[in-house]
């Protein structure tokens, strides 16, 4: 691969992927980053990506990993817990606080709050326009549980939104 | 349309049908009355597609391509097996240095006569009592508070790892 197919090939998918990074970090500079270690990623080991089917599907995967990472080791968080731990009793978290009423954001944290997997599959498919087989080896998640798990999102976020017009 | 919507809930419909709803909500046309809460979801998915990457993006990656891959420089062996005997004799000498302070902080203690500090007065020794269970259950609470915190931080965290 030269720099040539690099940017008529992988280059295009930039901001798909800094939408699904951005997901899961929270913070555009932050997404920007894990996109562009994908991309120094991938060009590093450009004489083993010819081994490789889907190079999307890889660098999906890299930047899910990717930004797994980040979010541990800097020990962000984006959208308080919904399970475990019951602290309704303790002080709101800064991300409650600041929540604004604004429909819109509404929708936004009606997403955020749904399970990781769920949200991920959600965004590929709604925001992104990506298949089920194209999300499936994404993701490393058999095509029926994808199907399964976007039903699900879809009614969580259906439940969420008659929430918020009530 | 209406029809079209509940498949999509159903997790039904097909991307080009996915794409007419989308494409419904965000014509600027008036939405029919049933449909009008379902219209910020769709409006939301049109939005963040418009996201996209800083201008600078591509200059500041292809800057990075062409620079030359750090190399894993290898040492020779001599000054491996240096390093190491160093290491360890270093390690030995802080032990014994360690070793001899605690011996002497611990000969220290033993010469105090804890007797001449003892509360005689029950009434005292009650009240001394209770101050400090006191203090000893304001800490547990302030650590039950700051575990549950953490454990919400580490479910984020947990949920992908499953």
């Amino acid at each position: 691969m030269n720099q040539q197919d690099f940017k008529t090939k992988i280059l295009p998918i930039k901001n798909r992927l800094f939408r699904f990074a951005l997901g899961i970090v929270g913070q555009a500079a932050e997404a920007e980053d894990v996109v562009q270690e994908v991309f120094i990623k991938l060009w590093n080991n450009r004489n083993q990506m010819a081994e490789i089917v889907n190079v999307e599907a890889w660098c999906i995967t890299a930047t899910r990993n990717l930004s797994i990472d980040k979010l541990r080791s800097k020990h962000q968080r984006m959208v308080p817990m919904s399970a475990g731990f019951d602290l309704s009793d303790q002080a709101a978290t800064p991300y409650e606080t600041t929540v604004s009423h604004d429909v819109f954001d509404q929708v936004r944290n009606l997403m955020n709050r749904l399970p990781d997997k769920q949200r991920d599959i959600m965004q590929l498919r709604d925001i992104e326009g990506l298949s089920y087989q194209e999300i499936a080896e994404s993701l490393n998640v058999p095509m029926d549980q994808v199907k399964v798990y976007l039903f699900r999102a879809r009614k969580a976020v259906r439940e969420g939104l008659v929430g918020i017009r009530n | 349309m209406k029809a079209l919507i509940n498949k999509y809930f159903e997790g039904e419909t097909s991307l080009e049908e996915e794409a007419q709803i989308r494409e419904y909500f965000n014509s600027g046309e008036p939405v029919a009355e049933d449909l009008r809460e379902f219209q910020p979801l769709f409006q939301h998915f049109s939005a963040e597609r418009e996201m996209v990457l800083s201008d600078d993006f591509d200059e500041t990656l292809f800057q990075k391509m062409e620079a030359p891959q750090a190399k894993v420089v290898r040492m020779s062996t001599w000054p491996k097996q240096l390093l190491r005997i160093a290491a360890i004799g270093a390690v030995l000498v802080v032990a014994m240095i360690f070793f001899q302070k605690s011996n002497t902080s611990q000969a220290q203690t033993a010469s105090i006569d804890w007797s001449k500090y003892e509360i005689k007065d029950e009434k005292v020794a009650y009240e001394e009592t209770v101050k400090a269970l006191k203090l000893l259950s304001s800490k547990l609470n302030k650590g039950t508070k700051k575990a549950g915190e953490e454990m919400k931080e580490l479910e984020k965290v947990g949920k992908y790892l499953n």
